[in-house]
């Protein structure tokens, strides 16, 4: 049976529709603009100085734009989309002659858009060879929307989910700054109320080496976090939020680092704040995490971050605070005291990379303290996996040493015929005891020792001058010396030998008449 | 009789006040120009809320020897007295009065521990005695002057 010529006709006209669509000169300007689809078409540039403009018309936001322009010989291609005000929304100017081009995320708001493709070679002679054009149209939340250059035109940030992004273009290169810094700009919007904490995980993207700062609705920079390199993700862990808040968020890629092929994406949880985890930011004393559980958790993160925590001593009597932060592996913690204006009381850094840092026993009033723990490796830590901090207050009782007593200043009183435990608790540490003997006599001294330190005696006279001073025979060994002493006040100091220390076991010192 | 006070009754009636003066203060005390022994003490004090009247007593060798004047806790408050020359006792003690309360002394946590400081020949001792941290912290330094210089 032979086919009609009506089916052949009908069956060419479908072949011919299934091609890509096609160009429709003359469209050069916005009003004579080829309306396409998401998909693919096919065009030329009669000369050097010839524009296409294409029409998408989108009817659902919001939505991103993406697009690829193949190279054709001597085109060297400029693409720019535009709004359906006929404003440029950005342009993207990649590559040289013969190269391809991309756009990617750029959002659209309902109505027609705008795709223009241009050439800036003057020397283009190629009126033949077909460009394609292929569109792609991201509809839903979850997705970059540029242009997203300043706080208020930021693309808004899933919270919590999942949004995705692309380090691209390289240049922006609408910007008013000469040197067109291209960096995508997020909006975070909480607006539940409470306290919570934000985590935020980019995706590492091949090629670039990342970096976020978090703003408040000021403008104020409260974070600035640095990945770890090319290709790696950058995370920021236990950011503290008080809902309803509004920041933003600043992503960029160090060296002007581009990919258009892999998005980067940006993964946000937010959970209440239960009072286990440190609230960042907390760099400082103003903003210091309140420390009331016993425990909390925190991270270094990023490199050089400093975690200060409050105690807040609320009886009249003395206390002791004592306190200890685990380790993390390749980081090299420091573990802080300071008082109440932040000035530091002392420091604590007796081990090194990934072990823990103890401080034992500072004598406290009532009124705020702050632990601060860092890191001196200046090394970023792994955000997944915390140091714990524990502090403790128990009532001071006599008989136990109450530190700072590092001077005759401050050194602690005793009395003959007791005694008094306490702490060769860090490198250095130096503690003063002072006490008056009332008539003359022979005042006899007994130091037990403890594990790993070498203790050293000094007896100081009246005037802070020294009379004699003792020292163990090796580590872990015990002090017993006697001298006879006129009716006055002396002050004797004990001391470890240098880098010497033992942060779990108490030394005795005992002083009896003989 | 006249109507104008004879100046007998002037002068007793000043001398009068003067000692009234110092029955209702506690401890109204001057330096002796020949003092070898002197006390000044002071507090720091985080706000004007915080700065209340108080004075120190002083205890020398068991035995209560005086007290400086009142005065609030920022003013520098002092006392001496001529002892002899010697390793002595002392003691030192803080007393202070809230606007509305009573003379409290320190609690004896916080109060400076008795010490032996020697009274030397043809010197002034001075103790400068400060309390600061509302007055859980102190700090004491012990100078010595010839006793014709005034510290």
């Amino acid at each position: 049976m032979r086919a009609s010529p009506a089916l052949l006709l009908a069956l060419a006209a479908a072949l011919a529709a299934c091609g890509p669509a096609k160009e429709r000169e003359p469209n050069d300007d916005f009003s004579t603009a080829t309306p396409i689809k998401p998909g693919r078409v096919e065009g030329t540039l009669s000369s050097a100085s010839d524009v296409d403009f294409y029409r998408i018309d989108n009817d659902e936001e919001p939505a991103a734009l993406s697009a690829h322009l193949s190279g054709i010989r001597e085109a060297d291609f400029v693409v720019s989309v535009f709004d359906k005000n006929r404003r440029e929304l950005k342009r993207y100017d990649e590559t040289g002659v013969g190269g391809d081009e991309d756009v990617e995320d750029v959002g659209l708001k309902e109505g027609p858009s705008y795709i223009r493709i241009s050439n800036k070679n003057p020397a283009f002679a190629n009126p033949t060879q077909k460009y394609v054009l292929t569109t792609r149209l991201q509809r839903g939340p979850g997705h970059e929307t540029e242009p997203d250059e300043t706080p208020q035109t930021a693309s808004a940030l899933e919270v919590p989910g999942v949004t995705r992004g692309h380090y691209f273009p390289s240049r922006d290169l609408l910007s008013q700054d000469t040197s067109y810094p291209e960096v995508d700009w997020y909006a975070i919007n909480v607006p539940q109320s409470g306290l919570f904490l934000l985590d935020i995980d980019v995706s590492g993207v091949p090629g670039v080496d990342p970096e976020f700062e978090i703003y408040d609705a000021n403008g104020y920079l409260l974070k600035q976090v640095e990945g770890g390199g090319q290709g790696l993700g950058v995370s920021l862990k236990n950011f503290g939020v008080h809902g309803p808040a509004r920041y933003h968020l600043r992503l960029r890629a160090l060296d002007g680092a581009s990919n258009p092929d892999v998005a980067y994406e940006i993964l946000t949880e937010l959970l209440p704040y239960d009072g286990r985890v440190e609230f960042e930011p907390n760099d400082q004393r103003v903003d210091a995490t309140a420390l009331t559980g016993g425990s909390i958790s925190g991270t270094i993160a990023p490199a050089g971050d400093q975690d200060w925590y409050k105690v807040s001593v609320t009886t009249d009597e003395k206390q002791l605070l004592s306190a200890n932060v685990t380790g993390v592996d390749g980081v090299d913690l420091v573990l802080r005291a300071a008082d109440a204006l932040g000035d530091t009381i002392l420091t604590v850094d007796n081990a090194g990379q990934g072990q823990p840092e103890t401080l034992t026993g500072l004598g406290v009033a009532k009124g705020d303290y702050y632990l601060i723990v860092s890191d001196k490796s200046g090394r970023l830590a792994n955000p997944n996996e915390p140091y714990v901090l524990t502090a403790r207050l128990d009532a001071w009782q006599p008989g136990l040493e109450y530190e700072l007593d590092d001077s005759t200043a401050s050194a602690q009183p005793i009395n003959i015929g007791e005694s008094v435990d306490g702490y060769f608790g860090w490198a250095g540490d130096v503690d003063c005891y002072r006490f008056n003997v009332y008539s003359k006599g022979t005042v006899v001294f007994e130091l037990a020792g403890v594990l790993n330190v070498q203790p050293t005696a000094t007896l100081l006279d009246q005037d802070g001058r020294p009379i004699k001073t003792w020292t163990a025979d090796k580590p872990g060994k015990s002090l017993l010396f006697e001298r006879e002493l006129e009716a006055g006040t002396y002050t004797l100091r004990l001391a470890a030998q240098a880098g010497q220390d033992n942060v779990r076991d108490k030394y005795s010192l005992r002083l009896k008449i003989r | 009789m006249s109507s104008r006070r004879p100046l007998w009754f002037c002068l007793l009636a000043i001398g009068l006040l003067g000692a009234c003066r110092s029955f209702f203060r506690p401890g109204a005390s001057s330096v002796p120009a020949d003092a070898n022994f002197v006390l000044t003490a002071s507090d720091a004090v985080a706000s004007a809320a915080q700065d209340e009247d108080c004075y120190l007593a002083v205890f020398v060798d068991g035995k209560a020897a005086g007290q400086t004047a009142v005065a609030l806790k920022s003013k520098e408050k002092a006392w001496g007295e001529v002892l002899p020359v010697g390793n002595h006792l002392f003691r030192f003690e803080e007393w202070v009065k809230p606007p509305s309360g009573q003379w409290t002394p320190l609690p004896a946590d916080w109060q400076p521990t008795e010490r032996f400081i020697r009274v030397e020949p043809g010197l002034r001792t001075v103790v400068s005695l400060k309390f600061y941290d509302a007055g859980r912290r102190h700090s004491l330094e012990i100078s010595r002057f010839p006793l014709t210089v005034l510290p």
